[in-house]
């Protein structure tokens, strides 16, 4: 890899908020398109940001900065991108089960898939069936990601799987699970569509997802 | 029951060890951002504790009296087998910060929010602790909360607020229909002495949870579960 684009890279893995800025402007100087600098700098950095997520070297904050740090470059390179080139994002709906309040774990699985082109619909946490379908109907979202800490709220799952086939909505959408105190079993039993035991995991589910859409 | 209602406790945070928690360096570009948004939290932070001073009455078949209020599970009735008072408690980062993080805009910001508020009811828990332990003069306290293990159940909340009611009310706290606590960052339980140091650890069969104190204990799960 160029030099430049290496070191935009690891600006993102060593969550280098103060010197991305230059190191950016340094590419789009030596010629490098918007689309390079994202694919082969920023989007490679996210990578190793997720691996080191994954290995338990990283935690919730460090992925909260890996964001910013993008963030911080993103006007500047949206602002020279080709409009028909900026790929459309499918949209996925996330949130804490009614009657729950644990929302850390949730907030992790919203902030690796936006890191990864998905437009994360956060709902927060202690939120009814009811409210998501209506969610899922006013987005079009075709991905509902359900998190549940409290293995009292499971039921919670079941609400949503059975409101959304009330609605007629059921094979419109995939319905992800994932907490601490879910399973795949639960998924099963629940009627949920996939279980991810962690936040990569959920990557690659979405990400098969909307392979197969 | 007497209450004790804890309503000055400070809110006593170190700013260099939560900006390595959000992961800011002291001299980088978000930084003094948010030592603007700790000094608003600081103003209007209220960490609360209140907490019951309560006899424990009759036990038998999984069942405690506290306070006068009867209590399902098993494992509370076990351990206060020997103990003549129980502390029902509850502690909150306090609504005047919840409703000055709900008005936090941005992700970023959101986040910093959560961790200020996650620190608040710490500072709410250790005081609590400290308060209970300084007047009983122990060192050893153990707490259960509904919800932790099946085999004290979340809708022993409601059980819990009753018999806390006014208190609860005076530090901000309610307990909604769903029995979710809000402020959300609150938590609620049982204080009491214990001198073997018993540990929700011991019957939790969290696999992979990163803070647990004490080793599963499969057969004294088994014995909890069973009828
Ligand atoms: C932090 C915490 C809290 C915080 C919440 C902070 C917050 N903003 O979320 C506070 C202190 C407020 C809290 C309160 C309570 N808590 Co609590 N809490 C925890 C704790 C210690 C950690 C949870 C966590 O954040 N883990 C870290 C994240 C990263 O892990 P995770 O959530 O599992 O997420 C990962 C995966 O599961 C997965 N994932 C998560 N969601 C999703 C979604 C999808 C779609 C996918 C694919 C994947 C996925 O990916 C994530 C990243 O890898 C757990 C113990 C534990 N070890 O789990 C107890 C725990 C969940 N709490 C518990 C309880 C009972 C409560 C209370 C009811 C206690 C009480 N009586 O006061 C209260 C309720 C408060 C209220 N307002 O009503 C119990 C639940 C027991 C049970 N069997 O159900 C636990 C297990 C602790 C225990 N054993 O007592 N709690
Ligand atoms: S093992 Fe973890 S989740 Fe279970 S009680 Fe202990 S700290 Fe809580």
């Amino acid at each position: 890899m160029n030099d430049s684009l290496r070191l935009v890279c690891e600006a993102v893995d060593t969550l280098d908020i103060d010197g991305i800025r230059d190191l950016v402007q340094r590419c789009l100087e030596e010629g490098h398109t918007p689309e390079e600098i994202i694919e082969h700098g920023i989007g490679k950095g996210l990578d190793l940001v997720g691996k080191k997520f994954e290995a338990g070297e990283y935690f919730l904050a460090d992925l909260v900065m890996a964001g910013e740090v993008v963030k911080e470059v993103m006007p500047v390179l949206k602002e020279r991108m080709n409009p028909v080139d900026a790929p459309r994002r499918q949209k996925v709906i996330l949130a804490t089960v009614e009657g729950d309040i644990h929302e850390i774990g949730k907030n992790i699985v919203g902030i690796i898939l936006s890191a990864n082109g998905y437009e994360v619909v956060d709902l927060g946490v202690d939120v009814s069936a009811g409210r998501i379908l209506q969610a899922v109907k006013e987005t079009g979202a075709g991905i509902v990601g359900l998190s549940v800490l409290l293995s009292t709220m499971v039921g919670g799952i079941r609400t949503v799987v059975e409101e959304a086939k009330a609605h007629g909505i059921r094979d419109r959408i995939k319905i992800v699970i994932g907490g601490a105190c879910t399973s795949r079993a639960l998924c099963e039993e629940m009627g949920a569509d996939a279980y991810g035991e962690n936040a990569m995991d959920a990557l690659r589910i979405v990400n098969g997802f909307s392979e197969n859409a | 029951m007497d209450v004790v209602v804890l309503d000055d406790v400070a809110f006593d945070v170190e700013e260099g060890a939560l900006m390595g928690l959000v992961r800011l360096r002291p001299q980088g570009v978000r930084a003094d951002e948010f030592r603007a948004v700790l000094d608003e939290a600081r103003k209007v932070a209220r960490p609360k504790a209140a907490c019951g001073i309560a006899e424990v009455g009759h036990r038998g078949r999984g069942r405690v009296d506290i306070g006068g209020v009867s209590f399902t599970s098993r494992l509370l009735e076990e351990n206060l087998r020997d103990a003549n008072a129980a502390f029902p408690y509850i502690a909150t980062c306090g609504a005047e910060l919840e409703e000055w993080a709900a008005g936090q805009q941005g992700a970023l910001r959101q986040f910093w929010a959560e961790n200020i508020m996650l620190v608040a009811l710490g500072c709410a828990v250790g005081y609590l602790e400290g308060y209970l332990k300084g007047i009983l003069g122990v060192e050893g306290l153990s707490s259960m909360n509904p919800g932790a293990l099946d085999d004290w159940p979340i809708e022993q909340q409601a059980t819990l607020f009753g018999l806390l009611g006014d208190a609860a009310r005076s530090v901000g706290c309610r307990l909604a229909p769903g029995m979710v606590m809000r402020p959300l960052k609150s938590v609620s339980g049982i204080y009491f002495v214990s001198h073997g140091g018993f540990t929700n650890c011991s019957l939790c069969p969290r696999r992979s949870c990163a803070s647990r104190r004490a080793a599963f204990d499969a057969a004294l799960y088994a014995r909890y579960r069973g009828g």
